[in-house]
């Protein structure tokens, strides 16, 4: 059955055509990538199938019921079961809230809270800093006093607190140093596994997601060029253009 | 005769005199390219900088640093920076925040070939504009006519590089050059790094912290920890049999390419735990 589904979804920034008619579903449990250059629209989809921006045409359903459309109030549902981890750790936390805080945002909104029965903040607040690996004295600390891997997880564990269905990751690993990559990596598939997780991860890296994804979706130019099993496509690539993404990632040469 | 010489170098900052780099010695002959590799905050920018004379007031440095036999500690700061820009240069990491937002790009080229040559402003523009078709930009024209931020970040990296080799230097020193970059875009400015210090003879010395990156440009690696050198060989001998743990560790986690879909992947503290 289908999570998150995306039917015939178009975006245009002024004159330019983000997004042209994207067909998409997503299976609960699967672990999506979606990969594809700078400007290939992906970012975009995710943020129309995660309700923070509208198509001009097309339709978005999240578990049989409409996003697209839907005014903020009614996104209650939404907000709290599908949840995003950004690329840049340093600007998608705020600087002057204590990490605690940070984390428990997502748990003071009002319509959140309606969905989740009252969670109580503080044992929550305890239970994603663990599965994140963070000590728990990291709740009374800035962003700023920790590494960027740290960061993000920091990031992840916010993600996690009203207990999602589905977690988008935006390049979550992409501005970290490649030795904390791998921490990341493996913090997130534990997760995926151990919450039953669905995932989308966003990436220009073909090796990170045939790594973390079951199935992928290869983006150019605001469509989908290619889309099938994570391994079958970096096996047999059928587009000159996955076949290129393929061969720029860069492997050790020695 | 060697092209840099670094000995014993040191810096500490501020008041406090922390730590950033400790009795660093390496060297570097003409057209050799040298890999820098380590984590953030190992010290890899501070030496690059350190090596540039680009450090803030604040730092205190010691050892001896030798461009052509010549030191450059001793320099002051005039005879200094004519050596930047002409002898050796520098790619950052963020082309957006190298480039001047208000200037158009072909003339911050312009710029560096001016400062450093008795070329009269016309017939710059030709040396610009060559140089830019050598770093792989179509329609120069209109490239030396935008400003930074009407190029994309591959483009914007390669007129950094353009920048900073249109002086023939003998050393270019590049900081992450392809870090803010994705990768078929990187595996461009790589490609064109490579082929533009290859045809200038330039030497290199190449930061990043990412080893593939490293062994497509390098011959030879060295590799920082804390602010000290643990390791230094050729790439091939480093990468394939590391000797400190720490770089164990750091070509484990580089290795994405041979890890089994969906098993856990090594990370560094599995080999190395140190002051991590």
């Amino acid at each position: 059955m289908s999570i998150l589904r995306a039917e015939a979804v178009s975006r245009c920034f002024g004159a330019f055509p983000a997004l042209r008619g994207i067909d998409l579903e997503v299976g609960l449990g699967q672990r999506l990538g979606i990969v594809g250059e700078s400007g290939a629209g992906k970012t975009t989809l995710i943020k129309l199938l995660a309700g923070l921006d509208q198509p001009d045409s097309g339709q978005v359903w999240f578990d049989q019921k409409i996003v697209s459309g839907r005014p903020e109030r009614d996104l209650g549902f939404l907000r709290s079961s599908l949840q995003i981890v950004f690329q840049d750790p340093r600007s998608s936390l705020n600087p002057r809230m204590r990490v605690g805080s940070i984390i428990t945002e997502p748990l003071r909104s009002k319509r959140v809270r309606r969905e989740l029965n009252d969670i109580d903040q503080r044992q929550r607040l305890g239970e994603v800093l663990k599965m994140v690996d963070l000590p728990a004295d990291s709740a009374d600390r800035y962003p700023h006093e920790f590494s960027g891997g740290q960061r993000q997880r920091i990031a992840i564990a916010r993600a996690l607190a009203p207990k999602p269905q589905v977690l988008i990751a935006d390049e979550p690993v992409s501005s970290l140093d490649v030795s904390v990559r791998a921490q990341v990596i493996n913090l997130l598939a534990d997760l995926v596994e151990r919450e039953g997780l669905t995932l989308l991860f966003v990436s220009h890296d073909l090796m990170v997601v045939r790594h973390l994804c079951d199935s992928v979706i290869v983006m150019r130019a605001g469509e989908i060029v290619e889309r099938g099993q994570s391994a079958e496509v970096f096996e047999h690539p059928q587009t000159d253009y996955t076949k290129a993404l393929w061969a720029a990632v860069p492997r050790i040469r020695v | 005769m060697t092209l840099l010489e670094v000995e014993g170098l040191s810096v500490r900052f501020g008041r406090r005199r922390r730590r950033a780099i400790e009795d660093v010695s390496f060297a570097i002959e003409p057209s050799q390219r040298l890999g820098l590799i380590g984590e953030s905050g190992s010290g890899k920018t501070v030496t690059a900088l350190a090596l540039m004379g680009l450090l803030p007031q604040n730092a205190a440095v010691g050892g001896e640093i030798r461009v052509n036999a010549v030191s450059v500690r001793d320099l002051d700061e005039h005879s200094y920076s004519r050596l930047r820009g002409d002898a050796m240069s520098m790619v950052f990491q963020e082309p957006m925040t190298a480039l001047d937002p208000t200037m158009r790009v072909g003339r911050q080229v312009a710029e560096a070939l001016l400062l450093h040559s008795r070329h009269q402003a016309g017939s710059s523009r030709k040396s610009v504009m060559a140089m830019l078709e050598r770093v792989g930009l179509d329609e120069v024209g209109r490239i030396a006519d935008s400003y930074p931020h009407q190029l994309s970040g591959g483009q914007r990296q390669r007129v950094c590089i353009a920048m900073a080799l249109i002086n023939s230097p003998d050393l270019v020193i590049c900081d992450e050059p392809t870090t803010a970059l994705d990768v078929t875009v990187q595996a461009k400015v790589l490609q064109v790094l490579n082929e533009v210090l290859g045809a200038e003879g330039a030497a290199c010395l190449f930061i990043s912290h990412d080893l593939a990156v490293v062994s497509q440009v390098c011959d030879q690696v060295i590799v920082m920890l804390d602010g000290r050198i643990v390791e230094a060989g050729t790439v091939a001998g480093v990468f394939s049999h590391p000797e400190h743990p720490y770089t164990k560790g750091l070509v484990a986690t580089a290795r994405l390419d041979q890890m089994p879909p969906g098993e856990r992947l090594p990370t560094v503290p599995d080999f190395y735990r140190g002051q991590l």
